[in-house]
């Protein structure tokens, strides 16, 4: 055999080895690639959505450096979002503007942007905003104007935010809205009011007397407290704003612990006219007692009107300690709703739709904690634990944060924290206080 | 030309020859391969794979079969003796006999009025579950499917988060292939929901569980080994 004839078979059974060796390895590729089991897997847990919101550029740079902290608090404590971090976004935000280059926000795991502009002129503010869905391409998917003084920064930074909330959740916001709380001094106590984040604090009642438990009214436009200004624990009705109060009820006895019902024409109080602090509900015009919903040797007390009028949840030691129970808000037997523990107090009915939910504080191991009760199922979420004492809870407008008194190591004041316990509270307002509730949603 | 130089040219046409033939071949039935399997994943990609309801994977056992007892036919019929056929009689016209009536009774005057919400019993809602019952480990919900792959399973929902305030339409899927050590060899995102969001979100949780399986791999039992050649899908449904 000639040396080239060599190299040529060579040749064909180097190629034919190749074609088997490709054929093998095609069909071990094919074999490892079909076929499978699938599984069904059910079961998100519930997240919150991922939201950036960078820096406005073109703007007054304290006014939007504001704003934009405004903003990132409202929906941070919202419940609904998690605000990124604006040290990790990769978006050239000089070029962008008020639009944005989707990919570099889904790079830092963002779905939604907003993108605002604030301009002042003299006294004047002008803000435009936008929402964005970086699935939805570079066209805002929600877009506003405003217009107001300097004044107005944070209530336009309010209203944006609450447009933002109610474009995903198709529910308003709570942004804007107010506290009312009682602030202790040394022999006196003042109830006051504050923006839902603590700013704008101011004092409703103004006398040097203890003034306590106070209550908005649906409307917002009015709040009842309890004043011993004229020596007796008195119910008084003031203006929202503050001032001069009406005195509503003046009974023998204990006059506390209002509860507007839902329409605002009635308010469930505890009165001790009769001997006992018992439950009543009298007419929110002129005081009348309308009806009598305890009847009992022991103490009654902290009325809480449910959302759809319909209950009325209080305190009562009847079974020993005292216990949450509910009456019907027309009268009748009032049947037990806490067992946790010995020591359950200040009930509060969340306002979200289609639930059934009550907050208290609750003693657990010489501390008080605030927990939340599904009345239809059951089921009881701890809102704090191991933090110092947190009493007084109240629920937001809309359901999803609660409001409390604590005298946690952070320091004592009001906090909030999202009504499903799944994140930290924060404190927006410093100092004794006690008392806390929660007025209703600001008007569009 | 000289002899030699003719041999030696013949020789490399030859070759070359053979050599591009080859190829041509080669990269034919390469391609046809790969052409068949994109075809097949464009018509359905989860065509080819297995729907188990929990996470069993391996078939079920045969029951054997008790002895039988053996049973004799019994003997045909005999025929009737001094019967005959006349083929050129007329036929005998018989009157028709009536049909017999449905033997059903009638319960119209038994039957509720349908007063209720429910619409007619339709298919059933659930996927049909193939040969993996689950009985080999038990048939409580607790205890039904495989333990590994159940692991893998409750791994994985546990870093799957999907913002509450977002719409849950879709069913996306997603598939991993384990090496036998039990590290995640790949995955991928084999069905799009074609809402953005939802299989982002399934594709963090993949990530997050290739991180963990990754951290602290869990070898592979043998009666699963066989598995690793495969792909293990979950589709992924936010809540029931």
């Amino acid at each position: 055999m000639l040396p080239d004839e060599g190299k040529g078979l060579t040749r064909i059974a180097l190629a034919a080895l190749a074609l088997v060796l490709a054929l093998v390895a095609n069909v071990g590729g094919a074999a490892a690639q079909g076929g499978g089991v699938i599984i069904d897997a059910t079961g998100a847990k519930r997240g919150k959505y991922p939201i950036a919101i960078p820096l406005a550029v073109a703007s007054d740079g304290a006014v939007a450096r504001e704003l934009a902290a405004i903003q990132s608090f409202n929906l941070d404590v919202s419940g609904y979002f998690k605000v990124l971090d604006p040290k990790s976004f990769l978006a050239d935000l000089e070029a962008e503007k008020l639009g944005i280059e989707p990919q570099r926000w889904k790079d830092v795991g963002a779905y939604g942007v907003i993108k605002y502009r604030v301009v002042t002129t003299g006294n004047t503010l002008e803000l435009e905003a936008r929402l964005y869905e970086v699935s939805k391409g570079n066209s805002a998917v929600l877009t506003r104007s405003y217009r107001g003084t300097k004044a107005d920064l944070r209530k336009l930074g309010h209203a944006w935010s609450n447009e933002v909330v109610k474009y995903y959740t198709g529910e308003a916001g709570f942004f804007g809205s107010k506290l009312a709380f009682v602030s202790r001094g040394k022999g006196s106590s003042t109830v006051m009011a504050v923006d839902f984040d603590g700013a704008n604090p101011y004092a409703i009642s103004r006398n040097t007397s203890t003034n306590m438990l106070p209550a908005w009214s649906p409307s917002g436009g009015q709040i009842a407290y309890t004043s011993y200004m004229r020596n007796n624990p008195d119910l008084y009705v003031a203006s929202a704003a503050g001032g001069r109060p009406t005195r509503l009820a003046a009974y023998r006895g204990m006059n506390t612990g209002a509860s507007w019902s839902p329409d605002g024409s009635k308010l469930a109080v505890t009165l001790s006219k009769d001997g006992n602090p018992e439950i009543y509900v009298i007419s929110a015009r002129d005081g009348a007692s309308l009806t009598r919903l305890t009847n009992n040797k022991a103490i009654d007390t902290s009325p809480a009107w449910s959302p759809d009028g319909s209950q009325i949840a209080f305190v009562s030691d009847r079974e020993g300690g005292p216990q949450i129970f509910v009456v019907p808000a027309s009268g009748g037997t009032a049947r037990r709703v806490s067992f946790n523990g010995s020591y359950n107090t200040t009930p509060t009915w969340s306002p979200a739709k289609g639930e059934s939910v009550i907050a208290y504080t609750t003693r657990d191991g010489g501390r008080y904690d605030i927990v939340t009760l599904d009345l239809k199922t059951k089921k009881m979420t701890r809102i704090t634990q191991n933090e110092g004492n947190n009493e007084e809870p109240s629920f937001s407008p809309n359901g999803r944060a609660i409001a409390f008194a604590s005298t946690r190591s952070g320091g004592s004041g009001i906090y909030i924290a999202p009504a499903d316990g799944s994140s930290p509270a924060v404190r927006v307002y410093s100092g004794a206080v006690t008392g806390i509730d929660w007025g209703p949603a600001p008007r569009p | 030309m000289s002899l030699a130089q003719g041999e030696k040219t013949m020789h490399l046409v030859s070759g070359a020859g053979t050599l591009i033939i080859s190829t041509v071949l080669f990269v034919g039935v390469w391609k046809s391969s790969d052409w068949a399997e994109a075809a097949t994943r464009q018509r359905d990609p989860l065509a080819d794979l297995e729907i188990i309801d929990a996470a069993l994977a391996e078939l079920p056992k045969k029951p054997e079969q008790q002895p039988q007892k053996k049973t004799v036919a019994p003997p045909p019929p005999e025929k009737p003796l001094g019967v005959s056929r006349d083929e050129q009689a007329a036929p005998v016209d018989r009157p028709e006999q009536p049909k017999p009536r449905p033997t059903t009774p009638d319960l119209s005057s038994f039957a509720r009025p349908n007063t209720d919400d429910d619409g007619p019993v339709g298919q059933p809602t659930e996927q049909p579950v193939g040969a993996f019952d689950g009985s080999e480990f038990g048939f409580g919900d607790e205890t039904r499917g495989d333990p590994y792959l159940g692991a893998i399973k409750a791994d994985l929902l546990r870093g799957w988060e999907y913002p509450e305030i977002l719409s849950d339409v879709g069913t996306p899927v997603g598939c991993l292939h384990l090496e036998p050590d039990g590290k995640i060899e790949k995955w991928e995102l084999r069905e799009k929901s074609g809402n953005f969001e939802l299989d982002d979100s399934v594709e963090r949780a993949l990530a997050k569980l290739e991180k963990l399986r990754d951290a602290k791999p869990r070898p592979v039992p043998g009666h699963l080994i066989p598995l690793t050649r495969k792909w293990i899908c979950y589709r992924m449904k936010v809540k029931d």
